[in-house]
C-alpha cells in the first residue's frame, strides 16, 4: 500500500510540472490559436540559466526570482520576432514556425551548457517521511508554487480587467477592437504568461528531474497533452489534467515496464484526440447560442 | 506538350544522378545517399502536406516501421531481399491504414499532435520490443544484392537508388496532375467545395496517408540496408523534424520540392558539421541544430513557399509580357455578346448531359424540416417541394432561416427533424458528397473558388463524379483517355459561361463578377438535376445580373431545376416560377411571384405592420428620459 | 440648417470608397452626423451599409476619402485608436462576449478609459437605462435573449463615454415590442446625452420613427437623402426593399414626435 501511495505522491509532483507547463500552452492558444512547440524549452532554459546563476554564487532563491522574468522576456522577444510578423497564420504555419523557435533554442542552449543532464540545488527545507510514502522537500516545493501559480493564472484571466480583456479577445476578436482592447497586445500577454509558466515549472523541476537541452521536448509534449484534456482552453482542467498525466505515469513505471512510461501520454493523447477533441471540459450551462 | 514539359526536368534529374557519383568526391557521394534516402520519404509526405495539406508530425514512425521490418525479415528470416523489401512497404501502409482511419477525422492543429504522438509511440514501442532489438535495435543487415550485383560502395548505393527517385518523382508528379491530384488540391483549397462537387473528402485523405506512408517505408528499406542498423532513432522526432524541414525548404506546393528540400537540408547539414567549428572552436557539429531551426522561423517569415517560392518568382517574370497580353484581351467584362458567339452551343451541349426527370414531379422534397440550436427554433416545421424544371426561390428578411435551410438541404448542416428526400432518397445528414451523387451541387455566397489553380482546373473538378479513375491508375498515366474527356467537358462549360479566353488563368486573378461565373460553371460541368445556388446576384453588376438571370432560364428549359437564395427581389420576382418566403424561421408564404408579392404576410415581414408602428409608439411614450 | 462649426464635434465621411479585394463596395460615401443627431441608413443586402460602419470605425482601411470625428481625421488609424477617440461601434450580432458576465462585459466596455475611476458611475447609468440588465448582471451574456444581448452591447458601448455611436442592425432578429424598446433607448441617447447617432437598420419603421434624417445606400452609394417625412412616399425606398410595384401604405412610414392617443 505504500507503494502505491510512493507512486501517487511522485506522480502528483511530476504531474505538478507537467500542469504548469500546461498552463502555458493554454494561456497561447486561449488567445490566438498557435500551439507553442516551444512551450517546453522555456522550461529548460529557465533551469539551466538559474544553475548557471548558482554556479556564478548567486543565492539560489535570488537566481530563480531572476530568471523567471528573463525567460518571460525571451518568450516575448519570440512574439514579436517570430510570430508578430507572420502574416497568414494558418495551424500548419504555425506549428513550423514554432517547431523552428524549440529547434533554435533546443541549439542554443546545446551550445552554450553542453549536452549533459544538470540539477538545480534543491529549495530550502527537509525531507521526511510520512505514512510509510518519502517525501522530499522540493516534491511539496512543487505541489505550492503549482497551487500558488494556477491560481494565480485562474484569478488573473477570471478577476482582473486585464484577464477579461484577453478572454474577450480570444471569444470576439472585432468587438474587442471595437472597444479598444488590441489583440496584438493580448498575443504579447498571452506569451509573456507562457513564459512565466514555463520558467516556474523548469526552476521548480529542475532539483528532481534535471535540465537539459533536449528535457524540454518530452516536458514540452506532456504539457501538451494535459493541456488538450482541457481542449486547450481551460486552466483547471490543464492542471488537473497535468496531475493525473503525472499519476498515470508514475504507476505505469511502477507497476509495468518503465520504458513505456513515455507512451503513456501519447496514447492518452491520442484517445481523447479521437474521442472528444474539444476536450473533457464541462461545458458552461446556460449559454444560448 | 504538356507531357514534353514534365518529363524533361526528369530527365535532367535522371541524368544528373547518372553522372554525380562518377565526378563528385565520396563524401559528397555519401551525402547524397542521405539526401536520396530521405528524398524519398520527403516526397510522400510532400504529397501529404502540400498537395493534401495536412500536417505530420510523425511521418518519422512509417519509415521506422519500413526499416524495422526489413532489418528483421532480412536477419532473422530466409525471405529474400526484394520480398521482403515488398512486404516491409506494406506494413507501413497497413499501419498507416489502421491508424489513419481514426486519426485523419481530426484536422488542423489536432492531426498534427496526434501524429506526433504517433511517431513518439513508435519510437518507444521499436525500443521496448524484443523483436526489434530493444535500445540497440538490429544490426549486420547485409548489403543488397540486387540483379547479381552486390552493391556496398556509396556509388553504387547512389546507383541504386537513384531510378527508384526518378520513377517515385515521376509518380507522384503524374499523381498532381491526375484526377485524385486535383480532387486533393482542392480539398485543400476549400474542403467543403469539394465535398458539394462529389469528392469523398476523408476516404481521399485517407489514401494519400497511407500512399505517403509507402514512399516512407520504401525509403525505410533502403536505410536499412545502407547504414546495416535501424535503432529506434528511425522513428525519432528529429527525422521527423528533418522530414518536414525538407518539404517545407524546398517548396510546399510541389513534390519536386521534396527532393530539391533535401539535397538542401543535407548540404546544410554537412555544410555546417564542416564550417562550423572553423567558426566557432570546440563547437560541435550539433550546431546545425540552431540553423535548422533558424532557417525554418526565417522560412516562415519571408518565404512562406520555400525555394519553389523563389524559383516561380523568376520564372514568373518572363511570362508577365504574355499573361498583360492576355488580360488586356480578356478585361472587357462579360457582355451578353461575348455569350452569344462562343458560348451558346457550348451551354446546350453542357445542358444536354443533365439527367432529368420529368417535368413537374417533385425532384426535392423537404417535410417537416426544424433545427434548433440551445433554445433558439432557426427553422420550424418546414414543408417544401421543388419541381423538376422549376425555379423556385427562398427569399426572407436577414436573420428568416433561408441560409440555414440551405445548408441543410445541401448537406452541410444535419437538422434537428424532418426530412429531405432527393429524387426519393432521403439525405438529410448525410454528407454533401452523398448529395452530388444523386444530381444536386450548389454555390457559395462567400466565394468558395479552388485559389491554386486555374478556371479550367476548377470546373475540371466537378467532372469527379463523371470519372473514376484513382491513384494508382492516376500515377500509372493510364487515364489518359477520362482526362481528356473530363478536359472536354470542362472547357464546355467554361464556354457556356463565357469564360474561355480566361480558362487557363489562375481563378483568384479574375474579378468578383466572373469569379462567381466560374463557380456557376463548376456546378454546371456536374451535371446536375438541381442546381442551388446561394445568393449567386451578391455582388454582380445590373448587366452580370441579367446575364445570370438569363443563363438560368436556359438552364430551366433544359428540364434541371434551380433553387436560390436571394436578397434581391427585384430579380427573384422576374425570374423565378415560385417564391417560397420564410420569417422567422417559419414558410410564410408560398406561390407565384406576384401572389407572393401582394400577400400581406410578406409585406408585414419586410417593413413591419401597424401593430408594430404602435408598439414602437407605446415604447416611446413610456421611455422617453428627462435630460 | 446646422451651421458648420457644429460639425467640429461629430462624425463626417466624405467621398468614401472600400473595397474587398477587387470588389468595390463603397463608391463615394458622404455623411455628416452632428451631436445630438440621429442619422439612418436603409438599403436592402449588398448595399455596402455594414461596410460602411467598418470602414468609419476602423476594422476595414478604407481606399479614398475621409472620415473625420470631432475634427480629427481618423481615416487611416485601425479599430482601437478610433475607439479611444469617442467612437463606439455596435456591431451587427451584437458580439457580446458570451462566456463573460453583464458586469464584465460592462467593464470590458470602458475599457479605453479603466483608469479614471469613474466606472460605478457609468455603470450606473447605463443600468438605469436598460433595466432589464441589471437583474441578470451575473449572468454569463451567452445566456441572454436577443433582445437583452443588444441592449448589453449598446450599454457596453456607452462605458466608454463615446461621442458618436454607430449601431448595425440593432433590430435583427428581434421581436417587435422589443425593436421599440431598443429605438427608444436610441432616442433617449440622442436626447438625454447629445450623442451623435449614425444606425443601420433594414427595418424602415423602426429607422423613421427616430431619425432625424435617413439615407439610402444602393450598391455603394447614397440614392437618397432626407428626412423621413420627405422620404416615406419615396418610390426608390419601396424599391430598395420590395422591388417595384409594391402596395403599402406611404402613410405609416413617417417619424412619430408625438404619441398618438392609446
Amino acid at each position: 500500500m505504500s507503494d502505491l501511495l510512493q507512486l501517487v505522491w511522485s506522480g502528483l509532483a511530476l504531474g505538478a510540472v507537467y500542469g504548469l507547463v500546461a498552463l502555458g500552452f493554454v494561456a497561447i492558444f486561449s488567445v490566438r490559436e498557435i500551439v507553442n512547440l516551444a512551450q517546453g524549452e522555456y522550461a529548460s532554459l529557465a533551469g539551466l540559466s538559474a544553475i548557471s546563476a548558482v554556479a556564478a554564487g548567486v543565492p539560489l532563491l535570488f537566481a530563480v526570482v531572476v530568471v523567471v522574468p528573463f525567460v518571460v522576456a525571451v518568450s516575448v522577444a519570440v512574439e514579436r520576432v517570430a510570430v508578430r510578423p507572420v502574416r497568414h497564420m494558418t495551424p500548419l504555419v504555425s506549428i513550423i514556425l514554432t517547431l523552428g523557435i524549440s529547434t533554435a533554442l533546443k541549439a542554443a542552449m546545446l551550445l552554450f551548457w553542453g549536452p549533459e543532464a544538470k540539477a538545480l540545488p534543491a529549495f530550502p527545507g527537509k525531507d521526511f517521511v510520512f505514512a510509510g510514502v518519502s517525501v522530499r522537500s522540493q516534491e511539496l516545493w512543487i505541489l505550492g508554487v503549482a497551487a500558488v501559480v494556477s491560481y494565480a493564472v485562474v484569478a488573473f484571466y477570471e478577476h482582473t480587467t486585464a484577464g477579461k480583456a484577453l478572454r474577450a479577445c480570444a471569444e470576439q476578436p472585432i468587438a474587442a477592437r471595437l472597444l479598444g482592447i488590441s489583440p496584438r497586445t493580448a498575443t504579447m500577454v498571452a506569451f509573456a504568461i507562457a513564459g512565466f509558466t514555463g520558467a516556474v515549472a523548469g526552476v521548480v523541476g529542475s532539483p528532481i528531474y534535471l535540465s537539459s537541452w533536449s528535457s524540454g521536448l518530452t516536458l514540452g509534449l506532456k504539457g501538451f497533452v494535459a493541456a488538450t484534456l482541457g481542449g486547450l482552453v481551460s486552466f483547471r482542467v490543464a492542471m488537473l489534467g497535468g496531475l493525473l498525466l503525472g499519476v498515470l505515469e508514475s504507476l505505469a513505471a511502477g507497476y509495468g515496464a518503465t520504458g513505456y512510461r513515455d507512451a503513456v501520454a501519447f496514447v492518452v493523447l491520442l484517445l481523447v484526440l479521437l474521442v472528444r477533441p474539444q476536450g473533457l471540459a464541462l461545458k458552461a450551462t446556460g449559454v444560448r447560442v | 506538350m504538356e507531357r514534353l514539359r514534365g518529363f524533361l526536368p526528369l530527365l535532367v534529374l535522371a541524368v544528373v544522378l547518372a553522372i554525380a557519383p562518377m565526378v563528385l568526391p565520396v563524401n559528397l557521394v555519401n551525402m547524397g545517399v542521405y539526401a536520396l534516402i530521405y528524398g524519398l520519404a520527403a516526397i510522400g509526405l510532400s504529397l501529404l502536406m502540400g498537395l493534401a495539406g495536412q500536417v505530420s508530425l510523425g511521418h518519422a514512425a512509417f519509415f521506422a516501421v519500413g526499416a524495422y521490418t526489413q532489418a528483421i525479415l532480412v536477419t532473422k528470416t530466409q525471405v529474400p531481399g526484394m520480398l521482403a523489401a515488398v512486404l516491409a512497404v506494406a506494413a507501413s501502409m497497413l499501419v498507416a491504414l489502421v491508424v489513419g482511419l481514426p486519426l485523419l477525422r481530426l484536422r488542423g492543429h489536432f492531426l498534427a499532435l496526434a501524429t506526433l504522438g504517433l511517431g513518439i509511440i513508435v519510437a518507444v514501442v521499436a525500443r521496448e520490443l524484443e523483436v526489434t532489438g530493444g535500445t540497440s535495435g538490429i544490426f549486420g543487415i547485409p548489403k543488397p544484392s540486387f540483379l547479381g550485383r552486390i552493391y556496398d560502395s556509396p556509388q553504387e548505393y547512389f546507383w541504386l537508388l537513384a531510378p527508384f527517385v526518378v520513377i517515385g518523382l515521376w509518380l507522384a508528379q503524374r499523381l498532381v496532375h491526375s484526377r485524385t491530384g486535383r480532387a486533393l488540391g482542392a480539398v485543400n483549397d476549400s474542403e467543403v467545395a469539394a465535398e458539394c462537387l462529389g469528392v469523398n473528402t476523408y476516404a481521399l485523405r485517407v489514401r494519400v496517408f497511407v500512399l505517403a506512408a509507402g514512399y516512407a517505408g520504401l525509403a525505410g528499406v533502403f536505410y536499412a540496408h545502407w547504414l546495416a542498423v535501424v535503432s529506434p532513432e528511425a522513428a525519432g522526432f528529429e527525422l521527423s523534424v528533418t522530414l518536414l524541414l525538407m518539404v517545407v525548404l524546398g517548396g510546399l506546393g510541389t513534390v519536386w520540392g521534396a527532393v530539391i528540400g533535401a539535397v538542401a537540408v543535407e548540404a546544410l547539414d554537412e555544410g555546417m558539421r564542416s564550417f562550423i567549428p572553423k567558426l566557432i572552436p570546440g563547437a560541435s557539429g550539433e550546431v546545425q541544430l540552431l540553423g535548422f531551426g533558424i532557417v525554418l522561423v526565417l522560412l516562415v517569415v519571408l518565404l512562406p513557399g520555400g525555394l519553389a517560392q523563389l524559383w516561380a518568382r523568376v520564372t514568373r517574370r518572363r511570362g508577365i509580357a504574355a499573361a498583360t497580353a492576355a488580360v488586356s484581351r480578356a478585361e472587357h467584362d462579360g457582355n451578353d455578346a461575348a455569350m452569344e458567339y462562343s458560348g451558346l452551343q457550348a451551354l446546350s451541349r453542357l445542358l444536354a448531359q443533365a439527367d432529368v426527370t420529368e417535368s413537374g414531379s417533385p425532384l426535392l422534397s423537404i417535410r417537416g424540416l426544424t433545427m434548433r440550436y440551445g433554445g433558439v427554433t432557426a427553422l420550424g416545421d418546414i414543408d417544401l417541394d421543388v419541381r423538376a424544371g422549376e425555379i423556385l426561390a427562398l427569399i426572407g428578411p436577414n436573420g428568416a432561416g433561408k441560409t440555414t435551410a440551405f445548408n441543410i438541404i445541401t448537406g452541410v448542416l444535419q437538422p434537428t427533424a424532418g426530412t429531405v428526400t432527393l429524387r426519393g432518397k432521403q439525405v438529410q445528414g448525410r454528407r454533401p458528397h452523398v448529395i452530388a451523387t444523386l444530381g444536386a451541387t450548389r454555390t457559395f455566397q462567400n466565394l468558395q473558388v479552388f485559389g491554386s489553380t486555374t478556371v479550367l482546373g476548377n470546373v475540371k473538378v466537378a467532372r469527379h463524379l463523371r470519372s473514376r479513375s484513382g491513384i494508382f491508375r492516376g500515377m500509372l498515366g493510364l487515364a489518359g483517355r477520362e482526362e481528356r474527356e473530363i478536359e472536354d467537358w470542362a472547357r464546355t462549360a467554361v464556354a457556356a459561361l463565357g469564360l474561355t479566353e480566361h480558362a487557363d488563368r489562375p481563378v483568384t486573378d479574375l474579378a468578383f463578377g466572373q469569379q462567381r461565373k466560374v463557380e456557376v460553371a463548376r456546378a454546371l460541368a456536374l451535371a446536375p438535376a438541381l442546381l442551388l445556388l446561394d445568393e449567386p446576384m451578391a455582388g454582380l453588376s445590373g448587366t452580370e445580373r441579367d446575364s445570370l438571370a438569363w443563363l438560368l432560364r436556359r438552364v430551366r428549359s433544359a428540364g434541371i431545376s434551380v433553387l436560390l437564395v436571394e436578397h434581391d427581389v427585384d430579380a427573384v420576382m422576374a425570374l423565378a416560377d415560385r417564391v417560397a418566403v420564410l420569417d422567422d424561421g417559419r414558410l410564410i408564404a408560398l406561390g407565384e411571384p406576384e401572389d407572393v408579392r401582394a400577400n400581406p404576410a410578406v409585406i408585414a415581414a419586410y417593413l413591419g405592420t401597424d401593430a408594430d408602428d404602435d408598439a414602437l409608439v407605446r415604447a416611446a411614450a413610456a421611455r422617453t428620459v428627462p435630460a | 440648417m446646422k451651421s458648420s462649426s457644429s460639425l467640429q464635434t461629430g462624425l463626417e465621411v466624405r467621398g468614401l470608397t472600400a473595397a474587398y479585394g477587387r470588389l468595390q463596395v463603397l463608391k463615394g460615401i458622404d455623411v455628416a452626423v452632428a451631436q445630438g443627431e440621429l442619422v439612418a441608413v436603409i438599403g436592402s443586402n449588398g448595399a455596402g451599409k455594414t461596410t460602411l460602419l467598418r470602414a468609419v470605425s476602423g476594422l476595414l482601411r478604407p481606399t479614398g476619402g475621409s472620415v473625420t470625428l470631432g475634427g480629427e481625421d481618423v481615416t487611416s488609424l485601425g479599430a482601437e485608436q478610433i475607439a479611444r477617440r469617442g467612437l463606439a461601434h455596435v456591431p451587427e450580432n451584437r458580439l457580446v462576449f458570451p462566456s463573460l458576465t453583464v458586469d464584465d462585459n460592462l467593464e470590458l466596455g470602458g475599457w479605453t478609459r479603466r483608469r479614471d475611476g469613474q466606472h460605478a458611475r457609468r455603470r450606473a447609468e447605463a443600468l438605469e437605462l436598460f433595466p432589464h440588465l441589471g437583474d441578470r448582471i451575473n449572468l454569463p451574456a451567452g445566456a441572454l435573449s436577443g433582445g437583452e444581448q443588444q441592449m448589453l452591447a449598446m450599454a457596453r458601448a456607452l462605458m466608454a463615454e463615446p461621442s458618436v455611436v454607430v449601431l448595425d442592425e440593432p433590430s435583427l432578429g428581434l421581436a417587435p415590442k422589443v425593436i421599440g424598446e431598443i429605438i427608444a433607448a436610441l432616442g433617449a441617447l440622442r436626447d438625454a446625452k447629445g450623442l451623435a447617432v449614425l444606425l443601420i437598420e433594414q427595418n424602415i419603421r423602426a429607422a423613421f420613427s427616430v431619425a432625424d434624417r435617413v439615407l439610402v445606400m444602393e450598391r455603394g452609394s447614397v440614392v437618397a437623402n432626407g428626412t423621413p417625412e420627405e422620404l416615406a412616399g419615396d418610390e426608390r425606398v419601396r424599391s430598395a426593399y420590395l422591388g417595384a410595384g409594391t402596395t403599402s401604405s406611404g402613410a405609416v412610414l413617417r417619424k412619430r414626435s408625438t404619441p398618438t392617443p392609446a
